[in-house]
């Protein structure tokens, strides 16, 4: 009985064979639920309706990464009763496709995100970055006055949509050429408050829409073109 | 007649120097902390200043006491703890001062840079690339260290603290390249190469495991020698230490998506997440199972010694935080903790409960030999700390609580028509008190780390006076009919 | 999804079960006992006061 076991033993006594058997059982959980999912938003087609950010929009959202909104707001309504009803139909995959890195958020000091595109005027959002507490005294969001007078810079946004594109966001020649235009005499407070006012609204395949208004949440939010039922 | 062989003395050095970036670490980082909780309590204390922001400053907190505290601690532990477990001074001794400085300078470049908008909001890799270029060499150089020295070990058997220290080396760097995988688009901006709900799963998996390994293996690996040698006797079970780890590393990994359920990630992925991290319950309550009951015979010496208080909480809060961490990863009692404050509560009775606490009466046990002293500095001291720290925890974590189950409850409460009662701004109004609670617990736990390193300061007194003589290698085996028998003497 | 992907699942489900008891068995031999309880004296040492 011992002797049948001397073969384990060898991995209490060799440092190399512990470490790549420690490396074979750690990768397991990686590979089991990674895999699938990158095989899957890779094989499916483009959700229609969807389309990558425009510039101003892209310069919005770089804003919104650079300055870690992410850490006190969630873009991620989920299929609770609860959540539906106070945010809006519950989000899908495919409304985060070209999010890189994808801001879900994990904690709500502030009120989720997802769907906050056309709730309040371009006037509020601009006024109340500057000073939350004006229209919430009891907020207790920073303020992010910088944001009025810096300036979007085009060639800057121009590579990055080059880049993006490398990744597989499809951009036509179309967009990256107008990239500079579209954001010329812009300020980071006109992109992050365009970027905001899509939420929910620009990156909503349109097929999706129809299921998701229909009350009870399907158990079943398939990622990848317009979910089917 | 004694055989003389060539005298090979411990690499303490590099553990001293270690020791003292923890201590610093430590200070800076919870800084940074207790200014994040106020800002959110207070938030004119924004100042309307970029890099003194809530947004921005945050993961200069996580950075500072995940990595560069508990990063110093566990490299100098793992070094101190390598050599003594394996009879063998630490391998390749300029890699290690590598390891040191390179550790220090990725810390100090991701702490300059985050608050100034170079991040990639990936939570808890927030660095930019080239960070994550560099972090990634250290670690590898960090590995090869700790490999190279269990190569050259005289105790044929590896004692399972460094099997936990291992699959912690390796497990972190798997996760941190995986997962910083990102196309640069300029020096300070780069951009994933995972998109949505691929990039959220990867994300997840490496945001827990770098909980489970950086903050939960690495630690366990501290805990398996340090307890024993605080109880001064053996393991409860050592045989029990063997199937917890084959356990704990193979479940931990999968247990990602408990922090997307009820999200866009498909369901069977959050089923399965959630199927493990119940099970996951097991090997944790394993590892603090064999270690509390490890005091068993010498729990007397609570009463005088302040570094074995610490172990016995640390890993009390170590069962607790891993029962409250399964509880919340079933998917009904997630609905109500994900997004709220109970999610930091587990976190911080997690960090400053387990880790924090293992660290510290690791340190104090650690100090006085890597010193060369009999013992700390000051014993009262250890005991200031001990108090300062846990009521400090506890009233974070309690507050933290409240405030979780207080918002989590007002965001779902529907009047009998099935209208919602509360706007989201009464659950901020109703939990600002607790905002304050939590404060205030940060501060008596930031007030404990100073008096610990005015402590060690100290103690530090021989090294700074570079008095300390190298402690020797014991060659050969002290048992001289070791089964089987033990290795040539190296070198 | 193709069928195979199943069976391969239900199949390292078992592996991992067998491997898992395994690695019960073999902690438990009594074979080890020696072994085991040397190196769990291992933290107790107090280096520098060995007299080899």
């Amino acid at each position: 009985m011992a002797r049948g076991y001397k073969y384990f033993e060898a991995i209490e006594k060799n440092a190399a064979l512990l470490g790549v058997l420690t490396l074979v059982m750690v990768s397991l959980g990686g590979l089991s639920e990674i895999t699938p999912i990158f095989v899957e938003a890779h094989s499916v087609a483009a959700p229609q309706g969807v389309k990558p950010y425009d510039a101003l929009r892209l310069a919005g959202r770089d804003i919104y990464v650079r300055d870690g909104c992410y850490l006190c707001h969630s873009q991620m309504i989920r299929s609770l009763r609860a959540e539906t009803q106070r945010y809006g139909a519950y989000s899908v995959a495919s409304e985060s496709v070209y999010d890189r890195p994808f801001q879900w958020g994990s904690k709500r000091t502030g009120p989720d995100l997802a769907r906050v595109g056309g709730k309040y005027s371009d006037e509020w959002q601009r006024q109340h970055l500057i000073d939350p507490r004006r229209f919430v005294p009891e907020s207790n969001m920073p303020p992010y006055p910088w944001l009025v007078d810096a300036k979007i810079d085009g060639a800057t946004i121009t590579e990055r949509m080059r880049a993006l594109r490398a990744l597989g966001d499809p951009y036509t020649d179309a967009d990256i050429a107008g990239a500079a235009k579209a954001v010329e005499g812009k300020t980071e407070m006109d992109a992050i408050v365009a970027y905001l006012q899509g939420l929910g609204v620009l990156n909503v395949a349109k097929a999706a829409e129809a299921p998701a208004t229909s009350g009870a949440p399907a158990s079943d939010n398939q990622s990848g073109a317009g979910g089917k039922r | 007649m004694q055989p003389t062989y060539p005298k090979e003395t411990y690499n303490d050095q590099i553990v001293r120097l270690f020791l003292l970036a923890a201590a610093v670490w430590g200070i800076i980082g919870m800084s940074i902390g207790v200014y994040a909780a106020a800002e959110l309590a207070w938030p004119e204390l924004n100042l309307g200043v970029p890099w003194l922001t809530f947004s921005r400053i945050r993961p200069n907190h996580t950075f500072g006491v995940i990595f560069a505290f508990g990063g110093s601690a566990l490299i100098g532990t793992c070094y101190y703890v390598v050599q003594r477990t394996a009879h063998a001074r630490l391998a390749f001794t300029a890699l290690a001062n590598v390891t040191f400085w390179g550790w220090q300078l990725g810390c100090i470049l991701a702490m300059a840079t985050m608050p100034f908008g170079i991040t990639q909001s990936k939570e808890y890799a927030e660095p930019e690339w080239f960070i994550d270029i560099a972090v990634a060499a250290v670690w590898v150089s960090f590995g090869v260290v700790f490999f190279g020295t269990l190569a050259r070990r005289r105790i044929r058997h590896i004692y399972v603290a460094n099997w936990y220290y291992g699959a912690f080396i390796i497990a972190v760097g798997l996760l941190h390249i995986v997962n910083n995988i990102a196309l640069p688009v300029s020096l300070d901006k780069s951009y994933m190469v995972y998109s949505g709900t691929v990039d959220a799963m990867v994300q997840w998996w490496y945001g827990h495991n770098a909980v489970a390994f950086f903050l939960t293996a690495g630690f366990l690996g501290m805990m398996y020698y340090f307890v024993p040698r605080q109880a001064q006797q053996p393991l409860w079970s050592y045989r029990f230490s063997i199937v917890n780890f084959w356990a704990l590393i193979s479940i931990y990994m999968w247990a990602g998506p408990h922090h997307l359920m009820f999200t866009a990630l498909p369901d069977w992925v959050q089923s399965v997440g959630m199927a493990f991290s119940l099970v996951l319950l097991m090997p944790s309550w394993g590892s603090a199972a064999n270690g509390l009951l490890t005091f068993n015979g010498s729990w007397h010496r609570l009463r005088t010694d302040p570094a074995a208080k610490f172990m016995v909480l640390s890993l009390v809060f170590y069962a607790a935080s891993t029962f409250e961490g399964s509880l919340m990863a079933v998917k009904t009692v997630n609905a109500l903790s994900h997004y709220t404050d109970w999610t930091v509560a587990h976190v911080h009775s997690g960090s400053l409960g387990w880790v924090a606490m293992i660290t510290i009466g690791s340190l104090y046990a650690m100090a006085p030999r890597a010193l060369g002293r009999p013992a700390m500095h000051s014993n009262g001291a250890m005991e200031l700390h001990f108090w300062l720290h846990t009521v400090g925890t506890l009233l974070y974590v309690v507050s933290m609580w409240a405030a979780g189950v207080t918002a989590g409850l007002m965001w779902r409460a529907t009047y009998p028509d099935g209208s919602l009662v509360y706007p989201f701004i009464d659950s901020l109004i109703a939990i600002k008190p607790l905002y304050v609670v939590r404060w205030f617990g940060g501060v008596l736990i930031l007030t404990g780390m100073v008096v610990m390193a005015w402590n060690l300061w100290h103690t530090a007194a021989d090294a700074r006076a570079r008095l300390i003589k190298p402690i020797p290698v014991p060659i050969p085996e002290p048992e001289p009919h070791q089964v089987p028998a033990p290795l040539p003497a190296h070198g | 999804m193709n069928p195979l992907w199943g069976h391969l699942a239900g199949v390292i489900t078992v592996i991992l079960m067998l491997v898992f008891i395994g690695i019960w068995i073999w902690a438990w031999l009594p074979y080890h006992r020696p072994t085991f309880d040397a190196l769990a004296r291992l933290p107790m040492e107090d280096e520098g006061e060995q007299t080899p």
